[in-house]
């Protein structure tokens, strides 16, 4: 039988799966595999999964089932799991205004790399990004992808309000912040998107496992699509930026 | 409309039931009540639903206004509940009329109290859920604090008729300001060494005032990593995980919590202690005593029988 999991108890009414040790794609869809195989099964008792880069973990109620039930059953699931398929996943644009009062800390940013506000928007919304994972706020997604070329650190004094949509870089990592917050990103752009809505058909516009672009827009634009997002016309599947 | 008017929110009152499972893979908390024990009760006392959202009240007690005859019940902190000035008992049903009025006093023990009352609060459901999510500002009143001034609707009549009125001392929970908590060993337990854990086991941790919904930040002997880093590629949390930070001190993560974080996960309270973690407040200390997942789980399953036996026992 194929050992390369580790089931591992996280308190009495959840445990984990551990996938592997590191974030890269390859733990990551094995995460994702694991969810999928999981949840098809519709196993009593399971209430709530939290995949994240290299485990999965299951939350039940234990008056219903046991770990070591659960860990049986779910050990019989992984045979086969190289050879499931995953369904394609979605790509989603999303539209930023950088620099200005959208992103106020951009100019700092090109200092510190010594390039050019344009080369900074440049290699930022160049690469195709991969959500591993959500966490920390309702809607933040983990992005992989992001090029070295412009990582900075976190700002000294954290900013006390930062309003939902904003765009950061934080170290190798960059996010979307998804409702308002303190924190201390360096912020570089804005979206109108809005990437938890309790009000909308789906609320979270990322699952794990999509893939994300960043399209420069200008003012315009973003006023267009705050505008259509204000109104519910904003469909994540649909919307795309040629 | 049938409500109630919130004549004076306390110092931080929110709506709150079962909490708001199925979405954390979305990043969004569960929530819910912190202390299910006293929740659960207080909806018994009162013929509700086991899930019927009621208040929760933290270290002082709202006033609220009764515009209809219903049957409240108050649970957990004892803050010295009054009706129409009057002094009126915990762990009851209580019978009101329109124009009561319910007010407390001030704080005798614990921190959260429950006022269930019969119907239950019918505030919109947000995701399967009327809990309030402060962080996320969803759910409950607005997705805040209640303030003065607020109307909040209730569910129409009662679930059951035929209620319990009462609860004997053994069923309510004995609310204490130094709680011995039992635990379980968590995924990174191995990254601590020897002296750690034994500060863990053997060490009264004081309750911070950074404490809130989402977690109780402790303070003690700290806790050092000795294998490996002081951060863990983030992972998934459930409720009572105790995360040490990297200044060696934990921290008790609790119904608001993330779903996600990336301190090591040294154990968990068991679920039938985490209402002990609700009743503590800031200056309190906590003391852990180490148990296996299956006495942790035989436990709740005692816990729930006797439960099941009081919902019927009407």
């Amino acid at each position: 039988m194929d050992q390369k999991f580790r089931y591992i108890p996280s308190g009495d009414s959840a445990f984990i799966i551990k996938a592997g040790d590191d974030i890269s794609p390859g733990t990551s869809q094995l995460v994702r595999k694991l969810l999928i195989r999981i949840e098809n099964e519709q196993i009593p008792g399971i209430i709530d999964y939290i995949p994240s880069y290299n485990e999965l973990m299951v939350c039940y109620n234990p008056l219903v089932t046991g770990f070591s039930e659960l860990s049986a059953r779910l050990r019989s699931l992984e045979t086969g799991l190289d050879n499931l398929e995953l369904p394609e996943s979605s790509v989603i644009h999303v539209p930023v205004l950088y620099g200005g009062d959208a992103g106020p800390d951009l100019a700092e940013v090109a200092q510190i790399h010594h390039l050019s506000l344009q080369e900074v928007i440049d290699i930022h919304s160049s690469p195709e990004y991969l959500v591993y994972m959500l966490g920390f706020m309702p809607g933040f997604c983990y992005l992989g992808g992001m090029d070295d070329a412009i990582a900075t650190p976190r700002k000294a004094t954290p900013r006390v309000n930062i309003p939902a949509g904003s765009v950061g870089i934080a170290g190798s990592q960059t996010g979307i912040y998804p409702i308002d917050s303190p924190g201390g990103w360096q912020l570089i752009g804005k979206t109108p998107v809005r990437l938890f809505d309790p009000d909308r058909e789906p609320v979270f516009l990322f699952r794990p496992g999509d893939r994300l672009r960043f399209i420069p827009v200008n003012e315009e634009k973003f006023h267009t699509i705050s505008i259509e997002v204000a109104q519910g016309k904003f469909d994540r599947n649909k919307y795309k930026i040629s | 409309m049938v409500s109630i008017c919130i004549q004076s929110p306390g110092r931080m009152t929110t709506v709150q039931d079962s909490g708001r499972p199925g979405y954390q893979r979305y990043g969004m908390s569960v929530s819910g009540v912190m202390d299910a024990h006293s929740y659960r009760l207080a909806n018994l006392l009162v013929g509700n639903h086991p899930g019927a959202a009621c208040l929760e009240a933290t270290l002082t007690g709202p006033e609220i206004l009764f515009n209809f005859p219903c049957t409240i019940a108050i649970t957990g902190a004892d803050m010295d509940p009054r009706k129409n000035g009057q002094p009126v008992g915990l762990w009851e049903s209580i019978d009101i009329s329109g124009g009561d009025r319910l007010s407390f006093a001030g704080l005798k023990s614990g921190c959260r109290t429950y006022i269930a009352i019969s119907g239950g609060i019918d505030v919109p459901e947000v995701m399967g859920s009327r809990s309030t999510c402060l962080p996320a500002r969803t759910g409950g009143m607005e997705g805040r604090v209640l303030k003065q001034g607020d109307e909040l609707p209730l569910g129409k009549g009662k679930a059951f008729s035929d209620h319990l009125r009462f609860l004997f001392e053994e069923d309510r929970l004995q609310v204490l300001t130094n709680p011995t908590l039992r635990i379980i060993p968590g995924p990174e337990v191995r990254r601590f060494g020897f002296e750690g854990i034994r500060n863990l086991l053997t060490s009264a941790y004081t309750v911070s005032q950074h404490s809130n919904r989402m977690g109780l930040r402790l303070s003690g002997p700290a806790i050092p990593v000795v294998n490996g880093t002081a951060d863990i590629i983030s992972a998934g949390i459930s409720p009572g995980t105790i995360q040490v930070s990297g200044d060696g001190q934990p921290i008790v993560l609790m119904a608001d919590r993330q779903t996600t974080g990336g301190y090591p996960r040294i154990a968990h309270v068991a679920s039938v202690d985490l209402p002990l973690v609700a009743q503590v407040k800031p200056g309190d200390t906590l003391r852990f005593r180490e148990i296996s997942l299956e006495t942790a789980q035989s436990l709740l399953r005692e816990q729930e029988e006797r439960f099941e036996y009081l919902a019927g026992r009407g």
